[in-house]
């Protein structure tokens, strides 16, 4: 087209283009994204070899796309700007009703979820003590109110229920999703902004598994309640809708009881042991769940002055570290191992040596259906 | 190097296209040159050497062939660099190819690396041999202006294929004005947004769609093959869009390459609309060589199979690419069987309906490589087994329906022809330039959060 100040215009857009790159090079550059969990990229390091195997030019464009001037904000325009087009209806998180980003849809492999509950059932056969399964269905199979109005059905019923005929006898079957859908709040049993379930969620979980070992759970008055606001979990890191409002996460403890928790990494670090569960040091990040056990670990091994001589050991995934502070009314110790990074032996090894009464199943129906580290159980 | 890039659009270009008017008229050429090889070697630096031989080789050809009076002499010259510029094409390209379909799979350890833009650069050079070799474009003497052509990044890697000649007049002097560079800008981003937020969410539908557990449905399918379309089309137009841009930032001309192919009435219209270089290189340099119409029915029928054939297997190399090319051989051969005047007689809509219907299963041909999954899509398309659409298929066809609108107002000329008539009021002329920087925000979004990837799996 004919412009009236062609110069001006070629000028503007010249202008832009320098300008970004200038402000790639003024602005500081840091060296971990808080959102992404993850260190970004180091600066290049310009070398023949780099040059001639490429790997150079891989460099600097990981580098200039992880330093690139307001990175943050050209991720969040983007995700709302999918938004408004409507494609996030299918997308990895599917934002819904008053603040609720949902994780999508399991992906079911078809595979995963029975090479997992053969495993789990052969393992509770050979089991003499009570073995306990516990499958936590996602949010959104349970908080189906606030899913908005166009969206991907959620399977996790029909997945749970394909997991429950393949259990045996042997296998003791916490009927989580029935006893969530039938709740009166339902979304009080999950994070807005994360995957996981909230205290009152794992307290729900426990009382079902008391029910499930015809014994009387703690009612929710011996618990304390302290309410930590801004905890911006996964599902919103994930999503880049920077505007949703943060999740409150609630810290419930009972002041009678007291516990040590000790923290074994299968690497080689020392063990850490502390008074108490909740590592109140990470309420410092956005992302507060570590608070429970302090993440992800191989071994947590929790001691406690409970009215009980049991010894119990769940077999776990994150899902489990909420539900800790429950357990641990009901058993003298807990070990909590976590098959990711537990790789020294087999659990039935380690039952051989260390004995549990009971045997606690605690997963996501996502790591269920996708994780494939089960088979170091036997 | 890709032109949908943080790298390219934000380091490269601003430092060329200030380096190209710092430098004085007759360095600009040599620096562009050096432009050209570093925007190649980005991240192969291995395939300069073959571009920068296959460029010296046929140059030096060239003025072998304008030297030499005697045909003998001329045509061996000539058939030396068909038998180098294709034969590395063979070499590259279809060595993986040849050896499969002959069950000799087995002997190539790993497919041997393509160079970058080998199918472009090859049928532009083999153009300018041919024109020296028939006398109709002179040899180039000189080394430089001949290499920025070969290797001229705007289009070296996924066209138009623009012939010497187009480029020879250009390359010795051309005018670098604001208007042609204020106008180089639009187009760069015009092209920039269709790749980055059309074509990229259509390949995200199309995927979506072919993947579902349940499958689509027959009006998933035809959904599925809608978004191909067009993701193909806002992809490959995109890249043309840009590179007439980014010539246009320097001074160059470079041809239209999509005249609105999805507005074609016919088949032959269609090719007449898609990739226009490329079917017109194929008329030059391949269709009429073999005779084209002029002998005879039986032999043109032989020559159009031999032409789309090959312009199926330029497009890839394996055998769906080569059916997709023969689809095109059978759809024209029966057009014009049926006779123009006929077809002109049905309804224009219908007309158009039917022609996009046939494009639009001929892309899945091109889309599916693997014979039995084409096999299993183009049942969905035709029979009810699978229902008329799917849950999932509805949800993903919900959500994407306002971009869907979007898309096909794009492609189609109507639109673009309102904003056109009104290229003198001042909303357009203060809108464009602000439409364009829109674009490059939301490209520029896009492709920052492709490189965002929350490393979040071992907190489950």
């Amino acid at each position: 087209m004919q412009f009236k100040h062609p110069r001006a215009v070629a000028l503007l857009f010249c202008e832009v283009l320098v300008g970004m790159q200038a402000a790639f090079w003024l602005l500081p550059h840091d060296s971990f994204s808080e959102n992404e969990k993850r260190v970004l990229a180091q600066p290049p390091v310009v070398s023949a070899a780099a040059v001639a195997d490429g790997s150079l030019f891989r460099q600097i464009e990981s580098y200039v796309a992880d330093h690139f001037a307001g990175r943050d904000g050209w991720v969040g325009a983007n995700a709302y700007l999918t938004q408004a087009e409507g494609r996030g209806a299918v997308g990895e998180i599917v934002r819904g009703r008053d603040g609720w980003l949902f994780p999508a849809p399991l992906q079911d492999d078809g595979k995963t979820l029975e090479d997992n509950m053969q495993v789990i059932t052969a393992f509770a056969e050979a089991q003499e003590v009570p073995v306990y399964l516990m499958a936590v269905p996602g949010a959104g199979a349970v908080v189906e109110d606030e899913l908005p109005k166009v969206h991907l059905d959620y399977p996790d019923a029909d997945l749970l229920e394909r997991a429950r005929r393949m259990a045996g006898d042997s296998l003791r079957w916490v009927d989580v999703i029935g006893d969530f859908r039938a709740a009166d709040a339902p979304e009080t049993l999950y994070y807005r902004t994360d995957h996981h379930w909230t205290s009152a969620g794992a307290y729900r979980a426990y009382s079902l598994l008391m029910q499930e070992r015809n014994a009387a759970s703690v009612p929710p008055e011996v618990f304390d309640v302290e309410r930590v606001p801004d905890f911006y979990g996964t599902s919103y890191s994930k999503s880049g809708l920077w505007l949703t409002p943060p999740d409150e996460i609630e810290l419930w403890t009972d002041p009678e009881l007291h516990t040590t928790t000790t923290v074994y990494d299968g690497d080689g670090r020392a063990p850490v042991t502390q008074q108490g569960m909740l590592f109140y040091q990470y309420l410092e990040q956005a992302d507060k769940y570590p608070v429970f056990l302090s993440g992800n670990h191989a071994r947590v091994h929790i001691e406690t002055d409970a009215q009980s001589d049991k010894r119990l050991l769940v077999i776990k995934d994150s899902y489990a570290h909420a539900l800790a502070p429950f357990l641990a009314e009901e058993y003298r110790t807990i070990d909590l191992i976590d098959l990711r990074y537990f790789k020294r032996q087999t659990i039935s090894d380690w039952l051989r040596e260390n004995p549990a009464d009971e045997i606690l199943f605690v997963y996501g129906l996502s790591s269920l259906t996708q994780d494939k580290n089960l088979q170091w159980l036997a | 190097m890709s032109f949908a890039s943080l790298v390219f659009l934000f380091f490269f270009l601003p430092v060329v296209l200030v380096g190209y008017y710092r430098f004085p008229r007759r360095w600009r050429n040599p620096f562009l040159l050096a432009a050209n090889l570093v925007f190649y070697g980005w991240g192969e630096p291995w395939f300069l050497p073959v571009i920068l031989l296959t460029a010296l080789a046929n140059w030096q050809i060239g003025r072998l062939i304008a030297r030499s009076a005697e045909p003998r002499v001329r045509r061996f010259w000539l058939g030396a660099a068909l038998v180098l510029d294709f034969g590395l094409l063979a070499v590259f390209k279809y060595t993986a190819f040849v050896l499969d379909s002959i069950g000799l799979g087995r002997l190539l350890a790993s497919p041997l690396p393509l160079p970058l833009g080998i199918s472009f650069y090859t049928f532009q050079v083999v153009s300018y041999v041919v024109d020296v070799y028939r006398n109709s474009a002179p040899a180039e003497h000189r080394f430089v202006p001949f290499a920025t052509y070969m290797t001229f990044f705007p289009q070296l890697i996924a066209g138009p294929i623009v012939r010497y000649d187009e480029l020879q007049g250009q390359l010795a002097a051309r005018e670098e004005t604001w208007q042609k560079i204020a106008n180089g800008f639009c187009l760069l981003l015009v092209g920039l947004g269709k790749k980055m937020l059309l074509a990229n969410p259509m390949g995200q539908l199309w995927d979506g769609l072919r993947t579902l557990p349940d499958g689509p449905g027959l009006v998933g399918a035809w959904l599925g093959a809608a978004a191909f379309t067009l993701q193909i089309y806002f992809d490959f137009s995109g890249y043309s869009d840009m590179a007439r841009g980014l010539g246009a930032l320097f001074g160059f001309e470079i041809p239209v390459n999509f005249r609105y192919p999805y507005a074609a009435c016919s088949i032959k219209d269609f090719w007449r609309r898609w990739h226009i270089t490329l079917s017109r290189w194929f008329r030059d340099y391949g269709y009429i060589p073999l005779g084209g119409s002029r002998r005879g029915a039986a032999r043109t029928v032989v020559n159009l199979f031999v032409v789309w054939a090959l312009t199926g297997l330029w497009h890839g190399a394996a055998w769906n690419y080569v059916l997709w090319g023969l689809y095109y051989f059978a759809l024209l051969l029966i057009e014009r069987q049926l006779g123009e005047e006929r077809l002109a007689r049905l309804p224009r809509a219908l007309r158009h309906i039917l022609t996009m219907a046939l494009v639009m299963l001929g892309w899945v041909l091109f889309a599916i490589e693997d014979f039995g999954a084409l096999g299993a899509y183009l049942r969905t398309m035709f029979s009810l087994s699978g229902g008329l659409l799917s849950r999932q298929a509805a949800v993903w066809a919900l959500s994407y329906l306002p971009l869907l609108v979007v898309a096909i107002l794009v492609c189609l000329p109507a639109a673009a022809r309102l904003v056109q008539a009104r290229e003198h009021t001042r909303l357009v002329r203060w809108g464009a330039p602000v439409c364009c920087l829109l674009l490059l925000a939301a490209s520029t979004a896009a492709l920052v959060a492709q490189s965002y990837n929350p490393f979040l799996y071992f907190r489950f």
